[in-house]
């Protein structure tokens, strides 16, 4: 009975459960072998088993406080490595010549950024540099020779700002060297382990004392400059004045540059540019003493890429934005609270001058034949410059010559020529070359025109509708148009297609407004605006004294843009698009060509 | 039995406990970088914050600040997925100020987004009486508020240093620590933090 009852035990402790037959058929031996094992390790097992706890507990002690020991280290090594480096900006931005001055900015400015960032409390200093069993409070520098693995520093700087060329030297501050001779600043980091399982059985705190060495590169004198790359589609020579709530003036091909101030009148406009481009304002300071001055509430000036503004910006009202992807605002900023601006430095923009200024105006040949007064209409017959077709008619075609005044009101195509007056009431097609006006200028005055051709430039000028008048290249003694002969310009009344595209070359101008030009409605988008046709106009709109003057939105604008200023004079006018409005021939130089 | 039966929890804890562990300091090592350059990077281009994907984005462009970070923290430890971080404040609602700058992170507040990660970029002016913030993140709005306007300008690496500091912290429930298996049957999920300070370029 016991002999069976011992079997079954057996059997369990393998955990299975045979059949019967076999476990009655186990051998003696067996059985005996098994109470003899079982009794002989009673005891052994718990002993082993905390032996064992024991070890891997002292194992896993030894892990945790190697594992804070590599924590603390690094985060030595890191401080070390912003110290060094708030050593360097300082050095960068005192860029003296003159050796023998305290160098206290330098020791003071690794203190504190070893202090921000968590060093100079408990057991860890900075900068403390680490000879044998001793500590000295300095600083590191390499004047004579670039730091180089394993290399000594020159010199060393104390507490007080003096030097020395050890250690534990003599400091005096006719030892410094001039910072423009600093070639590698060092920030060492003194610090001791905590060990807190170690600590428990007698262990000793361990030193770290990392020592990061930052490299001195720029010329100083102040923070580098991250004015805007000028590749800009939008540049205007004046300013840009917002009136209406809404409006919108915006770049995605290339910056938005402003050589005067930047106005917002009224709430929840922007300038704002896409695709990593920025915006720059020179900032004549013509209102409010600001380069730009934010009238309105939820008005926006939203950089993609640097932000440059001149002059200073003022903010009239709260809720509004001023940011970019960096920021430089020389200048006064004034009413901020209650608005958002970004982080700036205040370096101050570079000018922004005409890149086209020295450009020769366009040549011309409108032929010599004088075409007089024309109307295009149905009643038209072919006469003079004008050819028709159709009786009544239903196009025209106009030739080369010099017309004091054109009215087209059918379909027509007509070839360079030169005018005082175009006003377009039906489709018009141009033949490639230029066209001059030296009277009113382009008036589309009908809804649902196209305007259409390839390879063309207009050369808006002054005159009273007889003989051109221009300037020549631009100067500072350049004049404007005499009082009684106000520029030509470009009129858009009426909805208008456009299908416009300027010639091939370097910095094709689709619109060229002559430098005499003043005229402020110079190109004036006046009802339902402009759309581009199946082609986007190409070649810029050139107008260095001209203005652009909106009552309608227009993404169809010509680009890039130079212009003389740009106004907004009703609400929610969108001027440009944020993918980009370049799309200049096969062949032509680019905005990112034009403007450097 | 009994003995085996006693001991193998023992050794079962010990074992997922040093794997956690392991896994903690490796996350911890890994978010110590990615808070050192998102803070050089901060430290050179402040302004670049323009994460356009609010508070929950986990993508920010290469070319921000949060993209910087987010991107760092994607390739560490990329063989395990990398970390995770969302563009969640991980101090602020995004109304109050920052609190004073202290050398480590002030006890940031446990991501409640699905990614259960934050960040937090925060810039300190040097004044008289040491260092306080003048200007802070917010996700709500994707723009930096300045808190002490016109202070926030960093001239001189002495009389007017600014220093930015990072903060990103993790749920370790979102890192896939073993040791949170074990935990979160406690509601214990603990939190792997990390800032790093530095002086922005003057």
């Amino acid at each position: 009975m016991t002999d069976r009852s011992q079997i079954r035990d057996a059997a369990g402790e393998c955990g299975r459960a045979g059949p019967r037959r076999h476990r009655r058929e186990a051998p003696v031996h067996i059985r005996a072998r098994r109470r003899v094992g079982r009794r002989g390790e009673q005891g052994q097992v718990l002993a082993i088993v905390a032996l064992l706890i024991l070890i891997i507990t002292g194992f896993a002690a030894i892990s945790i406080d190697a594992g804070m020991d590599y924590a603390q280290s690094r985060q030595d090594t890191d401080t070390s490595g912003a110290a060094a480096l708030a050593g360097a900006y300082w050095a960068v931005d005192h860029p003296s010549s003159t050796a023998g001055a305290s160098l206290l900015g330098l020791y003071t400015a690794e203190v504190n950024a070893a202090t921000v960032d968590g060093c100079n409390t408990g057991q860890c200093h900075a900068p403390m540099v680490t000879v044998g069993s001793s500590t000295y409070s300095v600083a590191e520098l390499w004047t004579t020779t670039a730091f180089a693995a394993g290399s000594s520093p020159s010199i060393y700087v104390g507490s007080a700002g003096t030097c020395s060329t050890s250690a534990s030297g003599t400091f005096a501050v006719g030892t410094c060297p001039a910072v423009s001779s600093i070639q590698d600043v060092g920030a060492p980091v003194s610090d001791k382990t905590t060990d807190d399982f170690a600590a428990i059985v007698g262990g000793h705190p361990v030193t770290l004392d990392p020592n990061a060495v930052a490299a001195v590169t720029g010329t100083g004198g102040g923070a580098t400059s991250t004015n805007p790359t000028m590749a800009c589609e939008i540049c205007v020579f004046g300013s840009v004045q917002m009136n209406g709530t809404g409006d919108t003036l915006q770049a995605g091909g290339g910056s938005i540059d402003v050589a005067g101030y930047v106005w917002f009148d009224t709430g929840g406009a922007s300038v704002k540019t896409t695709n990593s481009f920025g915006i720059d304002v020179d900032g004549s300071p013509q209102y409010s003493s600001a380069g730009v001055y934010v009238g309105g509430s939820s008005d926006v000036v939203n950089a993609s890429g640097a932000l440059g503004i001149d002059h200073g910006l003022t903010f009239n009202s709260t809720g509004s934005t001023v940011e970019g992807a960096s920021a430089n605002i020389s200048g006064t900023v004034t009413g901020a609270t209650g608005n958002t601006v970004s982080s700036y430095g205040t370096t101050s923009t570079a000018a922004f001058t005409d890149p086209m200024a020295s450009t020769a105006v366009p040549s011309y040949t409108a032929g010599t034949t004088s075409c007089g007064a024309v109307t295009v209409s149905s009643s038209s017959t072919t006469s003079g410059c004008v050819t028709v077709t159709g009786n009544p008619a239903t196009s025209a075609t106009l030739a080369s010559g010099i017309y004091t005044s054109i009215l087209t009101e059918i379909p027509t195509t007509m070839s360079p020529a030169e005018f005082g007056s175009l006003t377009v009431q039906s489709n018009l097609t141009f033949n490639a070359g230029t066209y001059v006006s030296d009277g009113t200028g382009i008036d589309v005055n009908s809804t649902g025109v196209t305007l259409s051709g390839t390879g063309l430039t207009f050369y808006m000028t002054c005159g009273s509708g007889t003989s051109p008048v221009s300037c020549g290249t631009w100067t500072a003694s350049t004049t404007s148009c005499a009082s009684t002969t106000s520029g030509s310009s470009v009129d858009f009344g009426g909805s208008t297609t456009l299908n416009l595209q300027g010639p091939t070359g370097t910095n094709p101008v689709l619109f060229f407004f002559d430098r005499c030009n003043r005229n402020s409605n110079a190109f004036f988008v006046n009802a339902s605006g402009l759309t581009a046709g199946s082609g986007y106009p190409t070649g810029m709109l050139y107008a260095h004294s001209g203005g652009v003057y909106l009552n309608a939105s227009t993404s169809s604008l010509p680009s890039p843009l130079l212009v003389g200023s740009i106004y907004y004079n009703s609400s929610s006018i969108v001027l440009g698009t944020s993918t980009g409005a370049v799309a200049l021939p096969s062949g032509s130089s680019g905005p990112g060509n034009l403007v450097n | 039995m009994t003995e085996l039966a006693l001991c193998l929890p023992l050794l079962l804890l010990f074992s997922v406990s040093a794997i956690g562990v392991g896994y903690a300091e490796e996350t911890a090592n890994d978010l110590a970088t990615v808070v050192q350059d998102g803070a050089r990077y901060a430290s050179l281009d402040p302004a670049s914050y323009g994460c356009t994907g609010g508070a929950t984005a986990t993508n920010c462009s290469a070319s921000t600040i949060q993209g910087v970070i987010q991107a760092e923290a994607n390739s560490v430890n990329a063989s395990a997925g990398g970390v995770t971080l969302a563009n969640y404040n991980c101090l602020w609602s995004g109304s109050a100020s920052p609190p004073a700058l202290a050398g480590s992170p002030a006890s940031p507040a446990t991501p409640t987004n699905a990614s259960g990660s934050c960040m937090t970029i925060a810039y300190y002016a040097s004044n008289a009486s040491g260092t306080a913030a003048c200007a802070y993140y917010q996700t709500a709005t994707s723009a930096f508020t300045n808190v002490n306007s016109g202070t926030c300008t960093a001239t001189s690496s002495t009389s007017t240093p600014v220093y930015v500091e990072v903060i990103v912290a993790v749920a370790q429930s979102a890192t896939g620590n073993p040791v949170v298996v074990l935990m979160s049957g406690l509601h214990i999920t603990p939190l792997m933090t990390r800032s790093y300070s530095m002086e922005v370029a003057p």
